[in-house]
Protein backbone atom coordinates (compact mmCIF):
# COMPACT_ATOMS: atom_id res chain seq x y z
CA UNK A 1 0.00 0.00 0.00
CA UNK A 2 1.44 3.34 -0.97
CA UNK A 3 0.67 6.45 0.83
CA UNK A 4 1.84 10.00 0.40
CA UNK A 5 2.59 12.01 3.44
CA UNK A 6 1.85 15.67 3.51
CA UNK A 7 3.12 17.85 6.28
CA UNK A 8 1.13 20.98 6.15
CA UNK A 9 2.41 24.41 6.89
CA UNK A 10 0.27 27.02 8.39
CA UNK A 11 0.11 30.62 7.55
CA UNK A 12 -0.14 31.65 11.11
CA UNK A 13 -1.08 35.19 10.41
CA UNK A 14 -4.18 34.13 8.54
CA UNK A 15 -5.36 31.66 11.13
CA UNK A 16 -8.12 33.74 12.52
CA UNK A 17 -9.24 37.27 11.94
CA UNK A 18 -10.55 39.27 14.86
CA UNK A 19 -13.91 37.99 15.99
CA UNK A 20 -15.19 40.73 18.24
CA UNK A 21 -16.07 44.29 17.56
CA UNK A 22 -14.67 46.02 20.60
CA UNK A 23 -12.36 48.87 19.90
CA UNK A 24 -9.63 47.10 21.85
CA UNK A 25 -9.81 44.18 19.49
CA UNK A 26 -9.67 46.49 16.53
CA UNK A 27 -6.65 48.22 17.95
CA UNK A 28 -8.39 51.55 18.00
CA UNK A 29 -7.18 54.52 20.03
CA UNK A 30 -8.48 54.71 23.59
CA UNK A 31 -11.00 57.59 23.78
CA UNK A 32 -9.72 58.39 27.26
CA UNK A 33 -6.20 58.85 26.01
CA UNK A 34 -6.59 62.62 25.80
CA UNK A 35 -6.98 62.94 22.09
CA UNK A 36 -10.64 63.82 22.47
CA UNK A 37 -12.27 64.89 19.25
CA UNK A 38 -9.17 66.52 17.85
CA UNK A 39 -8.28 65.44 14.34
CA UNK A 40 -6.19 62.31 14.47
CA UNK A 41 -2.62 62.56 13.31
CA UNK A 42 -1.70 59.55 11.26
CA UNK A 43 1.64 58.59 9.79
CA UNK A 44 2.09 58.67 6.06
CA UNK A 45 3.11 55.55 4.16
CA UNK A 46 6.63 56.94 3.88
CA UNK A 47 6.81 57.49 7.63
CA UNK A 48 5.46 54.03 8.35
CA UNK A 49 8.01 52.51 5.96
CA UNK A 50 10.87 54.47 7.49
CA UNK A 51 9.92 53.35 10.97
CA UNK A 52 9.48 49.69 10.08
CA UNK A 53 12.42 49.26 7.72
CA UNK A 54 15.11 50.50 10.07
CA UNK A 55 18.57 50.86 8.56
CA UNK A 56 18.78 49.28 5.16
CA UNK A 57 22.02 49.43 3.20
CA UNK A 58 21.42 49.68 -0.53
CA UNK A 59 22.53 48.26 -2.82
CA UNK A 60 22.61 45.05 -0.83
CA UNK A 61 26.04 43.69 0.01
CA UNK A 62 25.65 39.96 -0.56
CA UNK A 63 27.87 37.44 1.19
CA UNK A 64 26.38 34.35 -0.48
CA UNK A 65 28.50 33.00 -3.36
CA UNK A 66 27.32 33.57 -6.91
CA UNK A 67 25.29 31.00 -8.75
CA UNK A 68 27.47 28.34 -10.36
CA UNK A 69 28.31 28.73 -14.03
CA UNK A 70 25.91 26.86 -16.25
CA UNK A 71 23.33 26.41 -13.52
CA UNK A 72 19.72 27.30 -14.36
CA UNK A 73 18.68 30.90 -13.75
CA UNK A 74 17.07 30.75 -10.33
CA UNK A 75 16.52 34.28 -9.06
CA UNK A 76 13.62 36.66 -8.75
CA UNK A 77 15.03 40.18 -8.92
CA UNK A 78 18.23 38.83 -7.36
CA UNK A 79 16.64 36.74 -4.62
CA UNK A 80 17.33 33.04 -5.07
CA UNK A 81 17.44 29.80 -3.13
CA UNK A 82 20.62 29.41 -1.13
CA UNK A 83 20.90 33.05 -0.07
CA UNK A 84 21.04 33.74 3.61
CA UNK A 85 17.78 35.06 4.96
CA UNK A 86 19.36 38.39 5.83
CA UNK A 87 20.85 38.79 2.36
CA UNK A 88 17.46 38.05 0.83
CA UNK A 89 15.72 40.56 3.04
CA UNK A 90 18.29 43.18 2.21
CA UNK A 91 17.79 42.66 -1.52
CA UNK A 92 14.01 42.77 -1.23
CA UNK A 93 13.98 45.96 0.82
CA UNK A 94 16.33 47.60 -1.65
CA UNK A 95 13.88 47.05 -4.51
CA UNK A 96 11.57 49.79 -3.22
CA UNK A 97 11.67 52.36 -0.43
CA UNK A 98 8.11 51.61 0.64
CA UNK A 99 8.56 47.87 1.07
CA UNK A 100 8.44 46.60 4.63
CA UNK A 101 9.19 43.05 5.70
CA UNK A 102 7.51 40.96 8.35
CA UNK A 103 8.87 37.73 9.76
CA UNK A 104 6.80 35.01 11.35
CA UNK A 105 3.59 35.54 9.43
CA UNK A 106 3.99 32.17 7.72
CA UNK A 107 5.32 29.10 9.47
CA UNK A 108 6.03 25.54 8.52
CA UNK A 109 4.09 23.02 10.51
CA UNK A 110 7.10 21.45 12.13
CA UNK A 111 8.17 20.44 15.61
CA UNK A 112 10.65 23.04 16.84
CA UNK A 113 10.84 21.90 20.48
CA UNK A 114 10.36 25.43 21.67
CA UNK A 115 13.16 26.92 19.60
CA UNK A 116 12.59 29.89 17.35
CA UNK A 117 13.36 29.14 13.73
CA UNK A 118 13.22 32.04 11.29
CA UNK A 119 11.21 30.60 8.46
CA UNK A 120 11.17 33.49 6.04
CA UNK A 121 9.31 36.74 5.63
CA UNK A 122 6.70 38.52 3.62
CA UNK A 123 7.15 42.02 2.28
CA UNK A 124 4.62 44.48 0.98
CA UNK A 125 4.16 48.19 0.51
CA UNK A 126 3.70 50.22 3.65
CA UNK A 127 0.33 51.89 4.01
CA UNK A 128 -0.40 55.11 5.78
CA UNK A 129 -1.90 54.73 9.20
CA UNK A 130 -5.64 54.65 9.29
CA UNK A 131 -7.91 56.76 11.44
CA UNK A 132 -10.23 55.07 13.89
CA UNK A 133 -13.17 55.69 11.55
CA UNK A 134 -11.30 54.13 8.67
CA UNK A 135 -10.40 51.09 10.73
CA UNK A 136 -14.03 50.63 11.75
CA UNK A 137 -15.22 51.00 8.18
CA UNK A 138 -12.55 48.64 6.88
CA UNK A 139 -13.38 46.06 9.50
CA UNK A 140 -17.06 46.22 8.68
CA UNK A 141 -16.47 46.01 4.95
CA UNK A 142 -13.99 43.21 5.43
CA UNK A 143 -16.51 41.25 7.42
CA UNK A 144 -19.08 41.72 4.66
CA UNK A 145 -16.54 40.72 2.03
CA UNK A 146 -15.67 37.55 3.87
CA UNK A 147 -19.32 36.73 4.47
CA UNK A 148 -20.02 37.19 0.78
CA UNK A 149 -16.91 35.30 -0.28
CA UNK A 150 -15.81 38.32 -2.25
CA UNK A 151 -12.50 38.47 -4.08
CA UNK A 152 -10.49 41.24 -2.48
CA UNK A 153 -7.26 42.46 -4.01
CA UNK A 154 -4.68 43.58 -1.50
CA UNK A 155 -2.52 45.35 -4.05
CA UNK A 156 -2.78 48.43 -6.19
CA UNK A 157 -1.20 49.22 -9.55
CA UNK A 158 2.46 50.07 -9.14
CA UNK A 159 2.92 47.87 -6.06
CA UNK A 160 4.76 44.63 -5.43
CA UNK A 161 4.76 42.06 -2.68
CA UNK A 162 7.03 39.18 -1.77
CA UNK A 163 7.17 35.92 0.08
CA UNK A 164 10.55 34.41 0.93
CA UNK A 165 10.71 31.02 2.66
CA UNK A 166 13.81 29.96 4.52
CA UNK A 167 14.95 27.05 6.62
CA UNK A 168 17.92 26.15 8.74
CA UNK A 169 19.16 26.19 12.29
CA UNK A 170 19.27 29.59 14.03
CA UNK A 171 21.91 31.74 12.38
CA UNK A 172 22.10 29.60 9.27
CA UNK A 173 18.72 30.12 7.65
CA UNK A 174 18.81 29.83 3.86
CA UNK A 175 16.24 30.74 1.26
CA UNK A 176 14.40 27.72 -0.14
CA UNK A 177 11.63 29.49 -2.07
CA UNK A 178 10.76 32.98 -3.22
CA UNK A 179 7.71 34.48 -4.91
CA UNK A 180 6.99 38.00 -6.05
CA UNK A 181 3.89 39.66 -7.44
CA UNK A 182 3.97 42.96 -9.28
CA UNK A 183 1.06 45.09 -10.44
CA UNK A 184 1.96 47.30 -13.34
CA UNK A 185 1.24 51.00 -12.94
CA UNK A 186 -1.91 52.27 -14.59
CA UNK A 187 -1.28 53.51 -18.08
CA UNK A 188 2.07 51.73 -18.20
CA UNK A 189 0.82 48.20 -18.67
CA UNK A 190 3.09 46.21 -20.98
CA UNK A 191 1.65 43.68 -23.40
CA UNK A 192 1.26 40.20 -21.97
CA UNK A 193 3.31 38.90 -24.87
CA UNK A 194 6.22 41.21 -24.06
CA UNK A 195 6.18 40.10 -20.42
CA UNK A 196 6.23 36.45 -21.48
CA UNK A 197 9.06 37.19 -23.89
CA UNK A 198 11.05 38.89 -21.14
CA UNK A 199 10.55 35.86 -18.90
CA UNK A 200 11.74 33.50 -21.62
CA UNK A 201 14.73 35.73 -22.26
CA UNK A 202 15.70 35.55 -18.61
CA UNK A 203 14.86 31.95 -17.71
CA UNK A 204 15.28 30.24 -21.08
CA UNK A 205 12.91 27.97 -23.00
CA UNK A 206 10.14 26.91 -20.60
CA UNK A 207 9.09 23.35 -19.86
CA UNK A 208 5.47 24.48 -20.05
CA UNK A 209 3.96 27.55 -21.72
CA UNK A 210 0.20 27.79 -21.52
CA UNK A 211 -2.18 30.57 -22.44
CA UNK A 212 -5.75 30.45 -21.20
CA UNK A 213 -8.82 31.81 -22.93
CA UNK A 214 -8.72 35.03 -20.95
CA UNK A 215 -5.18 35.67 -22.06
CA UNK A 216 -3.60 34.65 -18.77
CA UNK A 217 -0.27 32.97 -19.29
CA UNK A 218 1.53 30.39 -17.22
CA UNK A 219 5.12 29.42 -17.78
CA UNK A 220 7.12 26.77 -15.90
CA UNK A 221 10.78 25.91 -15.96
CA UNK A 222 11.20 22.53 -14.28
CA UNK A 223 14.48 20.83 -13.41
CA UNK A 224 15.23 17.54 -11.72
CA UNK A 225 17.54 17.44 -8.68
CA UNK A 226 20.50 16.93 -11.03
CA UNK A 227 19.75 20.20 -12.76
CA UNK A 228 18.45 18.56 -15.94
CA UNK A 229 15.56 20.28 -17.69
CA UNK A 230 12.34 18.30 -17.38
CA UNK A 231 10.20 17.85 -20.47
CA UNK A 232 6.68 16.53 -20.79
CA UNK A 233 7.90 12.94 -21.22
CA UNK A 234 9.41 12.96 -17.76
CA UNK A 235 7.43 11.58 -14.81
CA UNK A 236 8.38 14.77 -12.98
CA UNK A 237 6.63 17.02 -15.49
CA UNK A 238 3.24 16.73 -13.85
CA UNK A 239 4.40 16.19 -10.28
CA UNK A 240 6.88 19.02 -9.66
CA UNK A 241 4.86 22.09 -8.88
CA UNK A 242 6.21 25.59 -8.52
CA UNK A 243 5.09 28.64 -6.63
CA UNK A 244 4.31 31.94 -8.28
CA UNK A 245 1.92 33.71 -5.92
CA UNK A 246 3.34 35.10 -2.68
CA UNK A 247 0.12 33.90 -1.07
CA UNK A 248 0.31 30.43 -2.54
CA UNK A 249 1.13 27.13 -0.93
CA UNK A 250 4.45 25.46 -1.49
CA UNK A 251 5.28 21.80 -1.76
CA UNK A 252 8.74 20.32 -1.32
CA UNK A 253 9.65 16.90 -2.69
CA UNK A 254 13.12 15.37 -2.79
CA UNK A 255 12.28 14.05 -6.26
CA UNK A 256 12.09 17.53 -7.77
CA UNK A 257 14.75 20.14 -8.29
CA UNK A 258 14.43 23.78 -9.17
CA UNK A 259 11.04 24.95 -10.40
CA UNK A 260 10.46 28.46 -11.70
CA UNK A 261 6.86 29.42 -12.28
CA UNK A 262 5.45 32.61 -13.74
CA UNK A 263 1.91 33.85 -14.25
CA UNK A 264 0.96 36.84 -16.36
CA UNK A 265 -2.51 38.23 -15.64
CA UNK A 266 -4.27 40.47 -18.15
CA UNK A 267 -6.52 43.50 -17.86
CA UNK A 268 -10.25 42.85 -18.05
CA UNK A 269 -10.52 45.81 -20.39
CA UNK A 270 -7.82 44.57 -22.76
CA UNK A 271 -6.68 40.96 -22.68
CA UNK A 272 -3.52 41.78 -24.56
CA UNK A 273 -2.20 44.03 -21.81
CA UNK A 274 -0.68 42.68 -18.63
CA UNK A 275 -2.25 43.77 -15.36
CA UNK A 276 0.14 41.92 -13.09
CA UNK A 277 2.87 39.30 -13.01
CA UNK A 278 3.85 36.67 -10.48
CA UNK A 279 7.20 34.91 -10.55
CA UNK A 280 8.42 32.34 -8.06
CA UNK A 281 11.36 30.01 -7.63
CA UNK A 282 11.50 26.97 -5.41
CA UNK A 283 14.34 24.52 -4.93
CA UNK A 284 12.37 21.50 -3.85
CA UNK A 285 15.03 18.88 -3.14
CA UNK A 286 17.28 21.33 -1.32
CA UNK A 287 14.34 22.79 0.57
CA UNK A 288 13.10 19.35 1.55
CA UNK A 289 16.52 18.37 2.81
CA UNK A 290 16.85 21.64 4.72
CA UNK A 291 13.53 21.06 6.47
CA UNK A 292 14.33 17.43 7.28
CA UNK A 293 17.84 18.26 8.47
CA UNK A 294 16.60 21.10 10.64
CA UNK A 295 13.97 18.89 12.21
CA UNK A 296 16.56 16.20 12.87
CA UNK A 297 18.98 18.68 14.41
CA UNK A 298 16.23 20.06 16.62
CA UNK A 299 15.22 16.57 17.65
CA UNK A 300 18.81 15.64 18.41
CA UNK A 301 19.10 18.74 20.58
CA UNK A 302 15.89 17.84 22.36
CA UNK A 303 17.09 14.28 22.95
CA UNK A 304 20.36 15.63 24.35
CA UNK A 305 18.46 17.97 26.65
CA UNK A 306 16.36 15.14 28.01
CA UNK A 307 19.39 12.92 28.51
CA UNK A 308 21.20 15.71 30.30
CA UNK A 309 18.24 16.29 32.61
CA UNK A 310 18.05 12.59 33.43
CA UNK A 311 21.76 12.58 34.16
CA UNK A 312 21.42 15.60 36.40
CA UNK A 313 18.43 14.04 38.12
CA UNK A 314 20.48 10.96 38.93
CA UNK A 315 23.04 13.15 40.67
CA UNK A 316 20.98 15.87 42.29
CA UNK A 317 17.38 14.77 42.63
CA UNK A 318 15.79 14.04 45.96
CA UNK A 319 15.27 10.41 46.89
CA UNK A 320 11.66 9.45 47.53
CA UNK A 321 10.66 9.08 51.16
CA UNK A 322 9.26 5.56 51.60
CA UNK B 1 2.87 -4.82 7.85
CA UNK B 2 5.20 -3.24 5.34
CA UNK B 3 4.37 -0.22 3.26
CA UNK B 4 6.26 1.93 0.87
CA UNK B 5 5.46 5.58 0.96
CA UNK B 6 6.59 8.86 -0.44
CA UNK B 7 7.45 11.95 1.51
CA UNK B 8 6.53 15.43 0.47
CA UNK B 9 6.41 18.53 2.56
CA UNK B 10 3.68 20.86 1.59
CA UNK B 11 3.08 24.43 2.56
CA UNK B 12 -0.52 25.40 2.54
CA UNK B 13 -2.77 28.13 3.76
CA UNK B 14 -4.13 28.18 7.26
CA UNK B 15 -7.43 26.99 5.98
CA UNK B 16 -5.97 23.68 4.99
CA UNK B 17 -5.57 22.37 8.48
CA UNK B 18 -6.03 18.72 7.80
CA UNK B 19 -3.12 16.64 6.65
CA UNK B 20 -3.78 15.28 3.21
CA UNK B 21 -2.90 11.71 2.47
CA UNK B 22 -3.28 10.16 -0.90
CA UNK B 23 -1.63 8.28 -3.68
CA UNK B 24 -2.83 4.92 -2.55
CA UNK B 25 -1.26 2.16 -4.54
CA UNK B 26 -0.32 -1.39 -4.28
CA UNK B 27 2.56 -3.10 -2.54
CA UNK B 28 3.69 -6.57 -1.78
CA UNK B 29 2.68 -7.95 -5.13
CA UNK B 30 5.58 -10.33 -5.13
CA UNK B 31 5.60 -12.61 -8.13
CA UNK B 32 9.32 -13.09 -7.80
CA UNK B 33 10.53 -14.98 -4.81
CA UNK B 34 12.34 -12.61 -2.56
CA UNK B 35 14.93 -15.20 -1.71
CA UNK B 36 16.02 -15.57 -5.30
CA UNK B 37 19.42 -14.06 -5.82
CA UNK B 38 19.44 -10.85 -7.80
CA UNK B 39 21.68 -11.28 -10.77
CA UNK B 40 23.92 -8.25 -10.92
CA UNK B 41 24.43 -6.82 -14.36
CA UNK B 42 26.66 -4.19 -15.77
CA UNK B 43 26.02 -0.77 -14.33
CA UNK B 44 22.68 0.65 -15.44
CA UNK B 45 22.22 -2.01 -18.11
CA UNK B 46 19.06 -3.42 -19.58
CA UNK B 47 18.29 -7.11 -19.91
CA UNK B 48 21.47 -8.91 -20.85
CA UNK B 49 21.87 -11.80 -23.22
CA UNK B 50 24.20 -14.66 -22.32
CA UNK B 51 26.95 -13.38 -24.54
CA UNK B 52 26.89 -9.74 -23.70
CA UNK B 53 29.11 -7.92 -21.21
CA UNK B 54 26.28 -7.51 -18.80
CA UNK B 55 25.99 -11.25 -18.40
CA UNK B 56 29.72 -11.56 -17.84
CA UNK B 57 29.56 -8.94 -15.16
CA UNK B 58 27.17 -11.21 -13.28
CA UNK B 59 30.14 -13.40 -12.44
CA UNK B 60 32.52 -10.52 -11.95
CA UNK B 61 30.33 -8.30 -9.79
CA UNK B 62 32.04 -7.57 -6.52
CA UNK B 63 30.35 -8.69 -3.35
CA UNK B 64 28.53 -5.85 -1.64
CA UNK B 65 30.44 -4.10 1.07
CA UNK B 66 29.43 -4.85 4.65
CA UNK B 67 26.77 -2.67 6.18
CA UNK B 68 27.13 -0.26 9.05
CA UNK B 69 29.59 -1.45 11.68
CA UNK B 70 30.92 -4.25 9.45
CA UNK B 71 27.63 -6.13 9.55
CA UNK B 72 27.54 -8.88 6.96
CA UNK B 73 24.36 -10.90 7.40
CA UNK B 74 21.40 -10.44 5.10
CA UNK B 75 17.64 -10.64 5.63
CA UNK B 76 15.28 -11.53 2.79
CA UNK B 77 11.82 -9.93 2.80
CA UNK B 78 11.88 -9.63 6.59
CA UNK B 79 8.75 -9.34 8.65
CA UNK B 80 7.92 -6.01 10.21
CA UNK B 81 8.96 -7.22 13.67
CA UNK B 82 12.44 -8.01 12.37
CA UNK B 83 12.88 -4.45 11.09
CA UNK B 84 11.60 -2.95 14.34
CA UNK B 85 14.05 -5.14 16.25
CA UNK B 86 16.80 -4.27 13.79
CA UNK B 87 16.23 -0.60 14.48
CA UNK B 88 16.75 -1.23 18.20
CA UNK B 89 19.85 -3.25 17.38
CA UNK B 90 21.28 -0.51 15.20
CA UNK B 91 20.59 2.25 17.69
CA UNK B 92 22.03 0.18 20.52
CA UNK B 93 18.87 0.43 22.59
CA UNK B 94 16.92 -2.29 24.34
CA UNK B 95 13.59 -3.31 22.86
CA UNK B 96 10.76 -3.26 25.44
CA UNK B 97 10.32 -7.01 25.33
CA UNK B 98 8.68 -7.23 28.74
CA UNK B 99 6.01 -4.75 27.70
CA UNK B 100 5.52 -6.49 24.36
CA UNK B 101 5.04 -9.80 26.17
CA UNK B 102 2.37 -8.31 28.41
CA UNK B 103 0.63 -6.68 25.42
CA UNK B 104 0.54 -9.90 23.44
CA UNK B 105 -3.01 -11.13 22.95
CA UNK B 106 -2.03 -14.65 23.90
CA UNK B 107 -1.03 -13.43 27.35
CA UNK B 108 -3.99 -11.11 27.71
CA UNK B 109 -6.49 -13.79 26.77
CA UNK B 110 -4.86 -16.68 28.62
CA UNK B 111 -6.31 -17.98 31.87
CA UNK B 112 -4.35 -16.82 34.89
CA UNK B 113 -2.93 -20.22 35.48
CA UNK B 114 -1.63 -20.36 31.90
CA UNK B 115 -0.17 -16.87 31.75
CA UNK B 116 3.35 -17.71 32.99
CA UNK B 117 3.77 -20.36 30.31
CA UNK B 118 2.47 -18.00 27.64
CA UNK B 119 4.85 -15.32 28.83
CA UNK B 120 7.79 -17.71 28.58
CA UNK B 121 6.71 -18.80 25.11
CA UNK B 122 6.30 -15.28 23.74
CA UNK B 123 9.49 -14.05 25.36
CA UNK B 124 11.41 -16.89 23.76
CA UNK B 125 9.87 -16.04 20.37
CA UNK B 126 10.85 -12.41 20.72
CA UNK B 127 14.34 -13.26 21.89
CA UNK B 128 14.75 -15.59 18.90
CA UNK B 129 13.57 -12.84 16.58
CA UNK B 130 15.98 -10.46 18.25
CA UNK B 131 18.88 -12.86 17.80
CA UNK B 132 17.94 -13.29 14.15
CA UNK B 133 18.67 -9.64 13.37
CA UNK B 134 22.10 -9.53 14.98
CA UNK B 135 24.91 -8.64 12.58
CA UNK B 136 22.41 -7.89 9.79
CA UNK B 137 23.85 -5.35 7.38
CA UNK B 138 21.87 -5.98 4.21
CA UNK B 139 18.26 -6.50 3.20
CA UNK B 140 16.61 -7.95 0.13
CA UNK B 141 13.09 -6.71 -0.50
CA UNK B 142 10.46 -7.27 -3.13
CA UNK B 143 8.43 -4.17 -3.89
CA UNK B 144 6.18 -2.77 -6.57
CA UNK B 145 8.60 -0.88 -8.81
CA UNK B 146 6.27 1.97 -9.78
CA UNK B 147 8.02 2.11 -13.10
CA UNK B 148 7.49 5.32 -15.04
CA UNK B 149 6.83 5.68 -18.73
CA UNK B 150 9.99 5.70 -20.80
CA UNK B 151 11.52 9.15 -21.13
CA UNK B 152 13.18 9.35 -24.54
CA UNK B 153 14.74 12.73 -23.70
CA UNK B 154 17.22 11.06 -21.38
CA UNK B 155 16.78 7.42 -22.45
CA UNK B 156 15.58 6.14 -19.11
CA UNK B 157 12.80 4.73 -17.04
CA UNK B 158 12.37 5.92 -13.49
CA UNK B 159 11.95 3.29 -10.79
CA UNK B 160 9.84 5.48 -8.56
CA UNK B 161 9.84 2.97 -5.71
CA UNK B 162 13.48 3.96 -5.21
CA UNK B 163 13.02 7.72 -5.62
CA UNK B 164 14.44 9.96 -2.90
CA UNK B 165 10.94 10.65 -1.61
CA UNK B 166 10.21 6.99 -1.09
CA UNK B 167 10.58 5.00 2.05
CA UNK B 168 9.41 1.61 3.14
CA UNK B 169 7.90 1.41 6.52
CA UNK B 170 7.11 -1.42 8.83
CA UNK B 171 4.60 -1.56 11.61
CA UNK B 172 4.86 -4.09 14.45
CA UNK B 173 4.25 -4.08 18.19
CA UNK B 174 2.61 -0.68 17.80
CA UNK B 175 5.92 0.73 16.64
CA UNK B 176 7.02 1.93 13.27
CA UNK B 177 10.36 1.60 11.56
CA UNK B 178 11.22 2.91 8.15
CA UNK B 179 13.83 2.34 5.50
CA UNK B 180 15.12 5.17 3.37
CA UNK B 181 17.27 5.12 0.27
CA UNK B 182 20.31 7.36 0.63
CA UNK B 183 21.24 7.00 -3.05
CA UNK B 184 17.68 7.01 -4.39
CA UNK B 185 18.41 9.86 -6.78
CA UNK B 186 20.92 7.72 -8.63
CA UNK B 187 19.28 4.35 -8.03
CA UNK B 188 15.88 5.31 -9.46
CA UNK B 189 17.32 5.82 -12.93
CA UNK B 190 17.18 2.82 -15.22
CA UNK B 191 18.93 3.75 -18.42
CA UNK B 192 17.75 1.81 -21.43
CA UNK B 193 18.53 2.37 -25.11
CA UNK B 194 15.48 3.41 -27.11
CA UNK B 195 15.40 0.21 -29.14
CA UNK B 196 15.26 -1.92 -25.98
CA UNK B 197 12.73 0.35 -24.32
CA UNK B 198 10.03 -0.63 -26.76
CA UNK B 199 10.64 -4.29 -26.00
CA UNK B 200 10.26 -3.62 -22.29
CA UNK B 201 7.07 -1.66 -22.86
CA UNK B 202 5.72 -4.56 -24.90
CA UNK B 203 6.48 -6.98 -22.09
CA UNK B 204 4.74 -4.75 -19.58
CA UNK B 205 1.65 -4.28 -21.73
CA UNK B 206 -0.74 -1.39 -21.44
CA UNK B 207 -1.58 -1.70 -17.78
CA UNK B 208 1.17 -3.97 -16.55
CA UNK B 209 3.28 -3.07 -13.60
CA UNK B 210 6.75 -4.16 -12.64
CA UNK B 211 8.02 -5.67 -9.44
CA UNK B 212 11.39 -5.00 -7.96
CA UNK B 213 13.81 -7.28 -6.13
CA UNK B 214 16.29 -4.95 -4.51
CA UNK B 215 19.41 -5.45 -2.41
CA UNK B 216 19.94 -2.76 0.20
CA UNK B 217 23.03 -2.15 2.29
CA UNK B 218 22.40 -0.54 5.67
CA UNK B 219 24.58 2.53 6.06
CA UNK B 220 23.16 4.52 8.94
CA UNK B 221 20.37 4.94 11.42
CA UNK B 222 18.97 8.39 12.05
CA UNK B 223 18.15 10.07 15.33
CA UNK B 224 14.46 9.67 14.57
CA UNK B 225 14.92 5.93 14.03
CA UNK B 226 14.87 5.74 10.23
CA UNK B 227 17.21 3.08 8.86
CA UNK B 228 19.21 4.53 6.00
CA UNK B 229 20.16 2.16 3.21
CA UNK B 230 22.08 2.27 0.00
CA UNK B 231 20.60 0.57 -3.04
CA UNK B 232 23.24 -1.87 -4.25
CA UNK B 233 21.41 -3.60 -7.10
CA UNK B 234 17.99 -4.57 -8.27
CA UNK B 235 16.11 -6.65 -10.78
CA UNK B 236 12.82 -5.80 -12.42
CA UNK B 237 10.14 -8.25 -13.48
CA UNK B 238 6.66 -7.98 -14.89
CA UNK B 239 4.06 -8.31 -12.18
CA UNK B 240 1.65 -10.38 -14.24
CA UNK B 241 4.06 -13.07 -15.41
CA UNK B 242 7.27 -12.57 -13.50
CA UNK B 243 9.16 -12.18 -16.76
CA UNK B 244 12.52 -10.55 -16.27
CA UNK B 245 12.80 -7.00 -17.61
CA UNK B 246 16.32 -6.08 -16.61
CA UNK B 247 18.61 -5.41 -13.73
CA UNK B 248 20.79 -2.62 -12.49
CA UNK B 249 23.89 -2.47 -10.35
CA UNK B 250 23.91 1.00 -8.88
CA UNK B 251 27.09 3.02 -9.10
CA UNK B 252 28.94 0.37 -11.03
Amino acid sequence: MHKKLYALVLIAGCALAGCGSDDDELGLPDPSSGRGNAPEEVMSAEEVAEEKRGDVDCPADIDTPERADGAPVDDVVGVRPGLTLDDAKNIVLCTHDLLVAEEGSRQFNMQTYGQTIRQGFTAKFAEREKTADEVRKEFSEGWMDRAGNAVVQDMFPGQAKWYVASMGMPGDERVIAVAREEWFAEGKNPTAASVADALVKKYGPPSRNQESQNGQRRLDWIYDPRGRAVGETSPLFSSCMGISSPDGGTSFSPDCGLVVQAMVMTLDSNRQLAQSMQVGVIDQATGYQAIVSTEEALQAGENARKAREVEEAAENADAPQL
Amino acid sequence: MRRSSSARIALASALALAAACGGEGERDASPAAGSEAVAPDAPQSASPTPDNPAARSEREAPAPRPGIGGRTRELVNPEALAIVLLRYELTGTEPPITRWVEEDFRVISARAVDKPAQRDLIRSELEAARNAVRDVGALRLTLAAQLSEYDPSYGEFTVRALAPSQFVYFDAMREKAELRFANGLEAQVWRVPAEEAQLIRDKLGTFGGASLDVLLRITDVQAGGAIVTEVVEYELRTQHSGERLGSVRVGG
